[in-house]
């Protein structure tokens, strides 16, 4: 007799299961990344902030892959074996490492794509060191789609600026009101009229603690529920439970938020290092 | 009632669950042991003949086999895969250190599950099992979110799940201290990635031994300028990870500030410059590799021969 897990077991190691009870539709899914993409997009071309990597951008993004390894197979693993087990589901610090190294690499990139770049590199050399290039390319989208375009949405969000640090090309606020009645659009009239935060936001005290926030909640949210699920299923069969997958955003959101407020510092001094 | 030696074991076995992989990393190990098995060196035995892409493929059918059939074929695999460590430069050393690298992980992972796999689980699990406990804890371990009672249904459980990483990361590095990461990226070359990601994984790959090294050396820097030193000697690994977090953020600014070099020394060669400019050349493959590709289908062979006498994977992960 075949084992049923046999004849599932399709292309590369991935179980294909689809049809897991409470498993997120894979249209929706789908069609959360190909919205998230093209509105990614137009903002970025909408607001000038698509610009081509440089060489020594794809160095940096290199540099923070190789940390991101360290840090996620000999560090953080090691880190989380202090955590008493009970709070294991609140704070795991291989994954808030890795958001914050991340976020210290699009601090000095600055451009739309570094994000979900970053993201690739880390796995293809994720799995050259240890996950040995099973269930791909699925684990590729995953965290390109799931964690990678939150960060890239920021940087086009705040015009290459995201710690707002760095040389965009319409920088502030008045700028942008300057602008307000040549444009018709309501995208650019809105940013004048809110010209008075404008100036708040120009602080550089606030927009780190805003950017760990506004980056700090999806990536809590992401995680559990795109992993435990749509690709768990997918790939080996996981079981899907969905009051794991609530707990799972709850606990994770405080750490996220108290990292990404203190990685988005780091950020902002390293990229105010090397300019 | 809990004798006193019955609290004696619930501690022992806590505290060795958790601490003897922390011991292991710590004392064994440590950052020049990582390195020594995450770097490629020059050596000529068999595997380092072997052409990168087959050692891929080999990887990827140790985690077909592992993930379709019962846990003992994943550490049959697992010891296996280390064994062949001997072959390499320094062989002793290095299968010395993976099995610790290994072991540890393996400990790790089986007491971050056994503990507090729930019953419900369990049933999915095992349908119509009765429940052989082991262990009973202490009812104030429940406050850690430990289960009342340690089965050896749980044990299996968590076993099968440990060994599902082990053999696929015993593999994965051999891959690494065998290949020279511009073997290996010429290889990838061959699935079309584009030549600026390949370039960002290979800048990745040597990067890896440098930011080990460096955060080794930033600890014993700081060990030496008498961190801790006040304090007894057990505090140690306390003192030892303040170290390594305050290393962390230095060492990430001066390796990036080498990296504008890098990037400057790649353009200043016609890197992107134009279409043409930048060329891969791929790794040959030649009869050694067609023997390892042979070692690769029997493997496939041998999954589906064991999933027909029965020893497939029937525990669903969590």
């Amino acid at each position: 007799m075949l084992n049923i897990d046999m004849i599932k077991m399709g292309f590369n190691g991935i179980a294909g299961n689809l049809s897991e009870p409470g498993i997120i539709p894979w249209p929706i899914v789908a069609i959360y990344f190909a919205l998230a993409s093209l509105f990614l997009f137009y903002i970025a071309r909408k607001n000038g902030s698509l610009s081509r990597f440089k060489t020594v951008d794809y160095v940096y993004v290199g540099i923070g892959a190789a940390f991101m390894i360290v840090w996620n197979f000999f560090v953080g693993p090691f880190l989380d074996k202090f955590v008493p087990s009970g709070a294991a589901s609140f704070i795991g610090f291989g994954s808030l490492g890795q958001f914050v190294i991340l976020l210290i690499v699009i601090g000095v990139v600055r451009k739309v794509g570094v994000g979900m770049l970053g993201w690739a590199i880390y796995d293809i050399l994720a799995d050259i060191y240890s996950y040995g290039f099973g269930g791909e390319p699925i684990y590729l989208i995953y965290k390109m789609f799931a964690f990678g375009i939150i960060m890239d949405l920021w940087i086009a969000a705040t015009r290459g600026k995201p710690f707002g640090i760095g040389s965009g090309k319409t920088s502030n606020a008045t700028d942008a009101g300057a602008k307000a009645p040549a444009g018709s659009s309501g995208f650019v009239s809105a940013s004048g009229a809110s010209a008075g935060i404008g100036s708040f936001l120009s602080k550089p005290k606030v927009i780190p603690v805003i950017a760990g926030i506004v980056m700090g909640i999806p990536y809590a949210i992401a995680g559990p529920l795109f992993f435990t699920g749509f690709f768990a299923p997918l790939l080996y069969g996981g079981i899907v439970d969905w009051q794991a997958i609530i707990f799972g955003m709850y606990a994770s959101l405080p750490s996220f938020l108290i990292f990404g407020i203190i990685g988005s510092f780091i950020a902002a001094r390293v990229s105010k290092v090397l300019g | 009632m809990y004798s006193l030696l019955d609290t004696f074991i619930s501690w022992f076995v806590l505290i060795f669950g958790v601490g003897a992989p922390l011991y292991v990393i710590f004392k064994a190990i440590g950052f020049n042991g990582f390195r020594e098995i995450t770097v490629y060196s020059k050596y000529n035995t068999f595997l380092y003949r072997v052409n990168p892409a087959i050692k891929i493929v080999f990887a990827v059918v140790i985690m077909m086999v592992v993930t379709t059939t019962i846990w003992w074929i994943g550490a049959i695999l697992t010891v296996a895969v280390l064994s062949l460590y001997i072959t390499l430069e320094h062989g002793k050393r290095k299968l010395y250190i993976g099995s610790l690298f290994i072991m540890s992980t393996l400990v790790g992972s089986l007491w971050g599950y056994a503990p507090f796999v729930t019953y419900s689980t369990l049933s999915v699990v095992f349908p119509h099992f009765t429940p052989d406990v082991i262990w009973t804890w202490p009812s104030y371990f429940a406050i850690m979110g430990y289960q009342h009672v340690l089965t050896l249904q749980a044990l299996k459980y968590s076993f099968q799940i440990s060994f599902r990483s082990t053999a696929i990361m015993a593999s994965a590095l051999l891959l690494v201290m065998t290949n020279t990461p511009s073997q290996i990226l010429r290889t990838l070359h061959r699935f079309h990635i584009p030549d600026p990601i390949l370039f960002s994984i290979m800048v990745a790959m040597r990067t890896v031994s440098f930011v080990l090294e460096y955060l080794n050396e930033s600890i014993k820097i700081q060990m030496m300028r008498g961190l801790g030193s006040k304090h007894s000697k057990y505090l140690k690994p306390i003192f030892f990870f303040i170290a390594a977090m305050q290393g962390l953020v230095p060492t990430i600014i001066h390796i990036m500030r080498g990296g504008k070099d890098t990037g400057i020394s790649a353009d200043t060669r016609g890197f992107r410059a134009t279409k043409k400019r930048s060329y891969v050349e791929s790794v040959p493959i030649n009869r050694l590799d067609y023997y390892v590709l042979a070692i690769v289908v029997v493997l496939i062979v041998m999954d589906v021969a064991i999933n027909i006498m029965g020893f497939g994977r029937t525990i669903p992960y969590n």
